[in-house]
């Protein structure tokens, strides 16, 4: 248990939780911790959060997630990162877990996280893995590849059709 | 097909550029279709035309500059400007868009007056001079717009903003001028409305020096382009002149290149670290920098980007990115509470852009339904005469060395009163415009990194506040030339590129005179 985390830990004992929230992180606590498939769950659901766009498919927060844990594994900053982020949504969520909170309940908690290292890097994530997604592009309307089709010269770059008649 | 030069290491009557971008490329093709002997040290790449693809994420590693820059002050801290490491420098990456400086932007100091915290200064030449290059540059860049160069077509983001600039009183708005092709010439293809300017132009319609100057300057037999080819050093000789240039070749090899003429055209930052780290004994605070003026009075536009969710489809990001101008606001008008004028224009932003650049930080129910009218998006850019100031300015790291042991640029730039009241009144025009059509959302951003950046070696008559002399040759050292923006006095309200062309083609015309009469 590093300083920081031993800081955090008795920080979490000590105050207003209960002793469910002190149990479950346990895990998080380990020395070798590693994502595990809760713990994906949690950061998926989290993402969702961030980014709740109603048809896209949950197979990409999923791949966020995923992404998340790779970075956790290529570097201890950003597993110290997430760890603490997961250590923070537990401590908001309490026993039943992050993904269990009502939405509303999830959004005030979020807003207690945002701007914080965890936030950003799941943001940041997050919208590399949404924002570069085909299928993604076709849900919010975007073109993508252009030259592909041939450019936008005879396919709708000056067919506007809704603005005002100018006098 | 004449197969492009190579020239000795120890060849001293060449000209070394530094830069194949807007000056160097510009450059290098007028020189040496002079019959003058160029090298060309360019630190990035040669791309393919086979290596520009359709796709933002993939571009941007590509060509752009990511070596360690630290900002400070009101300019994003990690990456403070978006300039490139390339052939065919920030061309590459330019949304071409070529409007020329107005009359009254050359002489800001008289126009303006003294402003506090400012280090105004009028440009050394006339106007009709500039006006005379202007008309060169436009015909080398092929602009459309001008001549006898039909305007480009515009497309539905820009006639957005021209219904909405009608609603609000607003007189000139059109496409006019960015250097691409409205119709087929000068060897390129004419705009299939992409929409990709930004990530490097596959069609070629719009004009880089990676496949205009570049490749011309090798077919005239006088020039050597050396890519991926870092300057580190210039050298000067007993008498204070500059003597060659040493640089690290694709290899990471130590170089040194003799030289008759050095033409530093790096973009602000690399031309200030190169002249800065060049110091040696007889200039111990860097080359051409008795003034210490080396540096300062960067300048990089006001910028400010308005988006709204529009009643009906725009489709913003079909078509050329920048191709639509309102410039209304360009006028000098003391009434509106800031000197100097803005220039609105088109632009439009991916989907990961939206939500990097416009939202950063945003989540949640109100940022993903913005996300989900992005179809419906439309966009427009302010670029606003930024003011030069002394302390806004390029320096190096004490002691922070970058991977190639070059010491690490710091931008420090604060914003003027003047430009957060001309801003401030800029994203209300844009609030009001995209409003008067039904908008059903707004949102707006205010920073972002520099890509116009301009001043840190201004020509001037005065040895104390300027580093060149009218035609770009340093005051301190008369074989050494400064070629890109960095030598711009005022930024205007005009985007760059175009008047570093014409500044250059001036330059090239001043070197081919001074070489032929044996002055340098």
């Amino acid at each position: 248990m590093n300083v920081l985390t031993r800081r955090y830990f008795l920080k979490l004992t000590g105050t207003t939780l209960g002793l469910a929230a002190m149990l479950s992180p346990r895990r998080l606590l380990a020395a070798d911790w590693r994502p595990g498939p809760a713990e994906l769950n949690t950061l998926a659901a989290f993402a969702h959060d961030l980014f709740p766009h109603p048809r896209v498919p949950s197979s990409l927060y999923d791949e966020i997630a995923t992404r998340l844990q790779q970075q956790a594994a290529a570097s201890p900053q950003a597993s110290a990162t997430l760890r603490e982020g997961l250590m923070q949504l537990h401590r908001l969520a309490g026993s039943p877990g992050w993904p269990a909170l009502a939405g509303k309940q999830r959004d005030d908690a979020v807003r207690k996280l945002q701007g914080g290292p965890f936030f950003k890097l799941v943001r940041g994530t997050g919208v590399v893995v949404l924002y570069r997604d085909q299928r993604v592009w076709d849900l919010v309307g975007y073109g993508g590849n252009a030259i592909a089709k041939g450019g936008y010269l005879y396919r709708g770059f000056n067919d506007i059709n809704w603005l005002p008649k100018e006098s | 097909m004449v197969a492009p030069a190579k020239f000795k290491h120890d060849d001293s009557e060449v000209v070394v550029i530094i830069g194949s971008g807007a000056g160097g490329g510009t450059l290098a093709n007028a020189l040496s279709k002079q019959g003058i002997d160029v090298v060309c040290l360019e630190a990035g790449r040669r791309l393919a035309m086979s290596d520009i693809v359709n796709n933002q994420a993939e571009m941007f590693p590509k060509f752009t500059w990511l070596d360690e820059r630290i900002g400070e002050g009101d300019t994003p801290h990690n990456f403070p400007l978006w300039t490139c490491k390339t052939v065919g420098g920030s061309t590459m990456h330019w949304t071409a868009a070529t409007p020329r400086l107005q009359e009254h932007e050359l002489k800001p100091l008289t126009t303006y007056g003294h402003i506090q915290g400012t280090s105004l200064q009028d440009w050394p030449l006339e106007y009709t001079e500039l006006q005379r290059y202007y008309d060169k540059a436009e015909s080398l860049m092929s602009v459309s717009g001008t001549g006898d160069r039909p305007p480009v077509a515009a497309n539905n983001n820009h006639l957005v903003m021209q219904a909405g600039a009608h609603k609000l009183g607003y007189k000139q708005v059109d496409t006019n001028r960015v250097a691409i092709n409205s119709t087929p010439r000068d060897g390129r293809s004419s705009c299939l409305e992409l929409g990709f300017c930004s990530s490097g132009c596959v069609t070629q319609a719009k004009w880089c020096t990676l496949y205009t100057e570049i490749p011309r300057a090798e077919q005239t037999g006088h020039f050597e382009l050396r890519d991926r080819c870092m300057a580190t050093r210039i050298v000067t000789d007993k008498s204070g002149r500059a003597r060659a240039v040493e640089y690290r070749d694709a290899d990471g090899k130590p170089r040194t290149q003799q030289a008759r003429l050095v033409c530093v055209a790096g973009n602000t930052v690399e031309t200030t670290r190169l002249l800065l780290n060049s110091r040696n004994a007889h200039f111990p605070d860097g080359l051409a920098n008795s003034s210490d003026q080396v540096g300062r009075n960067y300048m990089h536009h006001v910028l400010a980007s308005v988006v709204a969710v529009m009643p009906g489809e725009v489709a913003f990001y079909k078509g050329a990115q920048c191709a639509g101008f309102l410039r209304d606001e360009t006028r000098h008008d003391p009434s509106r509470g800031f000197s100097g004028g803005f220039l609105l224009h088109t632009v439009s932003f991916t989907p990961e852009d939206m939500a990097t650049v416009i939202m950063p930080g945003q989540w949640g129910k109100d940022f993903v339904a913005t996300m989900n009218g992005y179809h419906n998006m439309a966009g427009m850019l302010m670029i606003g005469e930024d003011l030069p100031q002394a302390d806004n300015r390029i320096t190096l790291h004490t002691t922070r060395k970058d991977r190639a042991g070059l010491p690490v640029p710091v931008v420090s730039y604060r914003f003027h009163p003047n430009s957060v009241a001309m801003r401030d009144y800029a994203v209300k025009v844009g609030h009001d415009l995209y409003s008067s059509l039904g908008a059903k959302k707004i949102v707006h951003c205010t920073s972002f990194p520099a890509t116009h950046n301009m001043g840190v070696a201004r020509i001037g008559v005065d040895p104390a506040t300027s580093v060149c002399n009218p035609w770009g040759q340093t005051h301190d050292i008369a074989n050494l030339f400064v070629s890109d923006g960095s030598l711009l006095p005022s930024s205007g309200s005009a985007n760059p590129t175009l008047t570093i062309v014409a500044l250059i083609l001036r330059q090239a015309d001043y070197i081919v005179g001074e070489v032929r009469r044996g002055a340098i």
